[in-house]
């Protein structure tokens, strides 16, 4: 028992006279927690703080349409775009926008829809008041019933998609109410007197008895996805495999930072600089093998994608894009992430540290990267931040390949950023090393 | 020819302020088996380090094969270094650390075969080149580690305190290789802190103490000026003191 609490005694003075590691140990959970939270909590707060836009294509023009604008701009859910470049938006131009990817979604009320809806309501309301029953007053079939059509950009996540379909149709259902009430108010307006002698309890009765309202509401909602013709319908799997593949894959920097510590703490990278071989074939031949290893790894996720997702009842892993730009975002993801273990392996002294710093800064890039939550409901704040994680940029090389059919031409840019960001890691790891100096008179 | 190592009031100060070296002097000829001896915390490896290219900045003039440190290039192929710990991959096979270092010293084909499979037979350790460095007793992790240095031939060997940890049997091993490189006109530079052990195998010895050289000179010249003391730790005593170093 004495040795326990000699050794507890030890490990208490270690840790807490090693201040890096308290910083990394207490700090570094704190910026992770708050970093989520903010993420987390932008989805609500975004979509309750009108940060995301919905373009609304108003053929109709009528009551129909202008309530449409007017319940989404006063739900809160999303800023209302009706116009883009001053003028108005057309169904074409929503699809073209959204493919683009510059929007996420928008509504379509198409012309007549209000006039379509008082048809609907007469059909509905008529029984009210002639007393005739309602089984033989049957609404109007699905086909000529107004339709008002959502359009959702591909790489949406399907939670979102869901969540946003719930809150479009509570919206009509909203929207449909006050056509009804408005209508009723028309319609009761047109008699002269009540006078039958039935009591309130008996009148509601016999008009909710005859109000026959189809249980999906009158107004119906019809989706579209716009996209070019390649590309399948979203689907979680379709999302999920390249970004979460994108988040395992980083994870690399933990053994690459591992092995430069250790090779350090052996000795044998001492060694190695006293022998005549550059230092770019020591670390090249580091950067390689990690290199290597990322690439498989992402390999093996895709044949997950590909073969087991679907024999678990999951759709499969569609390949929509321009399959050539894929290694090339692959690669230069890896080459970032095995770029920043260096850096790591550099910066840090021990193990515990470079693995402890490395995974919250990866989980940090992964919630600003848009892995855990599409970065457009993010508050502008975090939208700009999101900007400085490699995670986002590979994320959204991803997403252009794997869900919106995108080619080379369309992540050129990503991938330089992301091969910038692994030379600026090499430099820095370079200059750290040097600045230590641990590798003498050394160079390149 | 000129001294292999020739240092001038060299100075280094890391970074937390910890004075290493505070004005050496030293000068190794060819042939010579350099003893560098000072207690814990003397400043030997980070003189070593310095002599070997691996620790900069630091202040003075080093010259290692006539070559200023710090301007041009380091002449690496002449100098092999025996690291105080056991600088190996211990999931590698010696004869597999052997080839990998071999080849970081710019040996390959037949000569880096051949070189390995002679440094193997000269440290006795053929028979255990096949088994991984982490499965090896003290004694051949140490014997493979002093392999390493010796792949490219080097004409001067560096080794930080070779012997620590060790049995007799491996340490008188090791000590007679060292004697035998030394024949062969390899010029050693060599640290240790048993004395017993530096006053068999060097010629020459620096006496070292919190960065400063106490003596400096040939191992009989040092004796002879310190008649009273029978041995060299009776003088590395008399001159470094009796009391306990941090």
């Amino acid at each position: 028992m004495k040795e326990f609490f000699a050794t507890l005694h030890k490990e208490f003075l270690i840790f807490f006279r090693d201040r890096a590691g308290l910083g990394i140990v207490f700090l570094m959970p704190m910026v992770l927690v708050l970093v989520v939270s903010l993420v987390q909590e932008s989805t609500w707060v975004a979509i309750r703080a009108q940060n995301m836009e919905v373009l609304v294509v108003d053929d109709d023009g009528e009551s129909l349409g202008k309530a449409v604008v007017r319940g989404l701009a006063d739900s809160g859910l999303c800023r209302v775009v009706t116009k883009i470049s001053g003028r108005p938006i057309t169904v074409e131009d929503a699809r073209t926008t959204i493919m683009s990817g510059r929007y996420r979604f928008a509504v379509i009320v198409p012309a007549g829809s209000t006039r379509r809806v008082r048809e609907e309501m007469e059909r509905a309301t008529i029984p009210l008041f002639s007393g005739e029953k309602a089984a033989k007053r049957k609404v109007g079939g699905r086909d000529e019933a107004p339709r008002v059509t959502l359009m959702l950009a591909p790489d949406l996540t399907s939670l979102f998609q869901e969540a946003l379909i719930a809150n479009i149709r509570l919206l009509l259902r909203g929207v449909e109410m006050v056509v009804l009430q408005e209508e009723i108010v028309t319609r009761v307006a047109g008699f002269s007197s009540w006078g039958t002698g039935a009591t309130p309890e008996q009148d509601e009765e016999e008009m909710g008895g005859n109000l026959v309202l189809p249980k999906r509401g009158l107004v119906g909602l019809g989706l579209e996805y716009p996209r070019k013709e390649s590309i399948i319908l979203p689907s979680s799997v379709q999302q999920n495999v390249p970004a979460w593949s994108l988040f395992g894959m980083f994870f690399i920097l933990i053994p690459m930072a591992g092995s430069i510590i250790t090779e350090r703490v052996q000795g044998t990278l001492i060694r190695l600089y006293t022998t005549p071989a550059p230092m770019k074939a020591v670390f090249g031949g580091k950067i390689a093998m990690y290199t290597a290893v990322c690439c498989v790894q992402f390999c093996l996720m895709l044949g997950i994608g590909l073969f087991v997702l679907p024999l678990l009842g999951l759709p499969t892993l569609v390949i929509t894009g321009g399959a050539a730009a894929i290694p090339l975002v692959v690669f230069s993801a890896a080459l970032a992430a095995v770029g920043f273990g260096l850096l790591m392996g550099c910066v840090f002294s021990s193990l515990m540290k470079a693995a402890m710093f490395g995974a919250v800064c990866i989980v940090i890039f992964a919630a600003l990267g848009g892995i855990m939550v599409p970065v457009f409901v993010m508050p502008k704040m975090l939208k700009i931040i999101s900007n400085i994680s490699p995670l986002a940029w590979a994320q959204n090389a991803f997403t252009e390949i794997f869900a919106r059919g995108g080619g080379l031409s369309d992540v050129w840019v990503e991938i330089c950023a992301l091969l910038f960001f692994s030379v600026a890691s090499l430099v820095v790891a370079w200059i750290v090393e040097h600045g230590k100096g641990r590798n003498g008179f050394r160079a390149l | 020819m000129g001294p292999v190592v020739e240092i001038t009031d060299l100075k280094k100060t890391y970074a937390q302020g910890t004075e290493a070296l505070a004005g050496v002097d030293l000068c190794v000829e060819k042939g010579d088996t350099f003893g560098i001896l000072g207690p814990n915390g003397a400043g030997k490896t980070t003189l070593i380090s310095i002599i070997c290219g691996i620790l900069a900045p630091f202040s003075g003039n080093v010259k290692v094969f006539g070559q200023t440190l710090g301007k041009g290039r380091y002449p690496r192929k002449l100098v092999g270094l025996v690291p105080q710990d056991i600088a190996l991959y211990p999931t590698l096979t010696a004869r597999e650390n052997l080839l990998y270092f071999g080849r970081m010293q710019g040996l390959s084909g037949r000569t880096l075969t051949d070189s390995v499979k002679k440094t193997l037979g000269f440290l006795g350790l053929a028979e255990s080149s096949n088994r991984r460095v982490e499965v090896c007793s003290g004694g051949i992790r140490r014997r493979i580690n002093l392999s390493v240095a010796l792949l490219g031939e080097p004409q001067l060997l560096v080794l930080d305190e070779p012997t620590v940890g060790i049995d007799v049997q491996t340490r008188v091993n090791i000590l007679e290789k060292i004697a035998e490189l030394n024949k062969g006109g390899m010029t050693v530079v060599y640290t240790s802190h048993y004395m017993e052990e530096a006053q068999k195998v060097c010629k020459q010895v620096a006496v070292i103490t919190s960065g400063r050289v106490l003596t400096n000179g040939a191992l009989k010249e040092v004796l002879s000026a310190h008649k009273e003391c029978g041995n060299l730790e009776d003088v590395f005593l008399k001159l470094t003191g009796r009391s306990l170093r941090e």
